[in-house]
């Protein structure tokens, strides 16, 4: 049996499947977490197709919730939340690998840009040690 | 006083001075050779955390090593970046200043003192202890009780200018800094993992100055959200394992 509204949910997770596949392809979006998209789509279609309405009519009283569709987006919220905490989690392990990088970064430029200082006091032995260079003679400034 | 450079051993550079510097061009210069009156065998490194400004030409004209990070990581990220050069390089100490004048770099011998005789792994210069010291404003005063209160009450460590960032750190203390430093406001959660490391942490009193050049880094309305920050922060590296040293590491 299908409702106008199974329809509609099937063909809105059918869209979100395809738009997540295109961007794959045209590599905005990397596979790994295409496949949490397509999990979510996937479990739309599943849960629409199966006939989800009927088992949220059963879920909804034990959850102490009268009026069925709105346990469905309650449910649902939940869900994205999830995602979004997910998300969080990752953009922080990014934040921090971006710190380390950075860090890593200017010190190896110091590192470069003392070494050579260095090379150029051996070609220019007349040169005084203790005096620092401007910054027009190092690289990168 | 300290006679610095025997003191430290026969090499001039095992002593690495950290100036963290966010577009602090009008100001770092006079600090620069502050430090180098008052602690002339050290290395001077200037971390230039993604300054706007000519910071960094600045700091080399005046005889500094100059890191600069390719963005604005913040005060946390930049210190970190002096740890990381202090433990690559063979320093025996560290010490973190700020660049805009309002540490005194006089004050730099007696910090130094409780690491040279051994009785402490790292040394907090406060404000609030005999040496004549500029104050702070009132409500920032309060924040600074109020994160020192919390220290005290979360750990055994007793400092009453928590959120000071002038300090002075032994290898061992840099070294464990270098891998786990708190972001964005780290002063008071870098003693609570200081402290429940083990490490001894000492006050001493150090003459500070109200800021001539430059504008804090903390308005006001974000200064509230920084307190709600850094408290929770030092609650949560509570309930974490304390930080553990590499060489205590079974290999």
């Amino acid at each position: 049996m299908s409702t106008p509204g199974q329809l509609a949910s099937v063909t809105s997770s059918l869209i979100v499947i395809l738009l997540v596949i295109e961007l794959v392809r045209r590599r905005k979006l990397s596979e790994r977490f295409s496949l949490i998209w397509l999990f979510v789509a996937g479990g739309m279609v599943v849960a629409s197709t199966l006939g989800f309405g009927s088992l949220i009519n059963v879920i909804a009283p034990m959850m102490g919730i009268r009026y069925p569709p709105s346990a469905l987006v309650f449910l649902a919220i939940l869900g994205l939340v999830a995602l979004c905490l997910y998300f969080s989690v990752l953009i922080s392990r990014l934040n921090e690998q971006n710190r380390i990088l950075a860090q890593r970064m200017a010190l190896m430029e110091l590192q470069v840009a003392r070494r050579d200082d260095r090379n150029r006091e051996e070609e220019q032995p007349g040169r005084d040690l203790q005096q620092p260079l401007s910054s027009q003679d190092r690289p990168g400034s | 006083m300290i006679r610095a450079p025997e003191d430290l051993g026969p090499e001039p550079s095992r002593l690495l001075v950290v100036v963290p510097a966010f577009n602090e061009a009008s100001g770092i210069g006079a600090t620069l050779d502050e430090i180098h009156n008052a602690a002339p065998q050290a290395t001077v490194l200037v971390v230039d955390d993604g300054s706007t400004d000519t910071t960094a030409a600045v700091a080399l004209q005046h005889g500094a090593r100059v890191a600069r990070l390719p963005f604005n990581l913040g005060i946390g990220g930049a210190v970190q970046t002096g740890f990381r050069h202090a433990a690559d390089g063979p320093f025996d100490i560290a010490i973190q200043i700020d660049a805009d004048g309002q540490h005194v770099p006089a004050s730099i011998p007696a910090l130094l003192q409780p690491l040279l005789s051994g009785e402490a792994d790292v040394v907090v210069g406060s404000r609030f202890l005999d040496v004549e010291s500029y104050r702070s404003t009132r409500p920032r005063l309060f924040g600074i009780q109020l994160l020192s209160w919390l220290a005290a009450r979360l750990t055994r460590c007793r400092v009453r200018d928590a959120t000071s960032g002038f300090r002075a750190y032994n290898r061992r203390a840099f070294s464990l800094l270098a891998d786990n430093y708190p972001t964005d406001y780290p002063e008071a959660e870098a003693l609570v993992l200081m402290s429940r490391a083990g490490l001894r942490v000492r006050e001493v009193g150090v003459a500070m100055r109200p800021r001539v050049f430059g504008r804090s880094s903390i308005g006001r309305f974000r200064s509230i959200h920084y307190m709600f920050k850094v408290m929770f922060a030092m609650i949560i590296s509570v309930l974490r394992k304390p930080l553990r040293f590499r060489e205590d590491r079974p290999s």
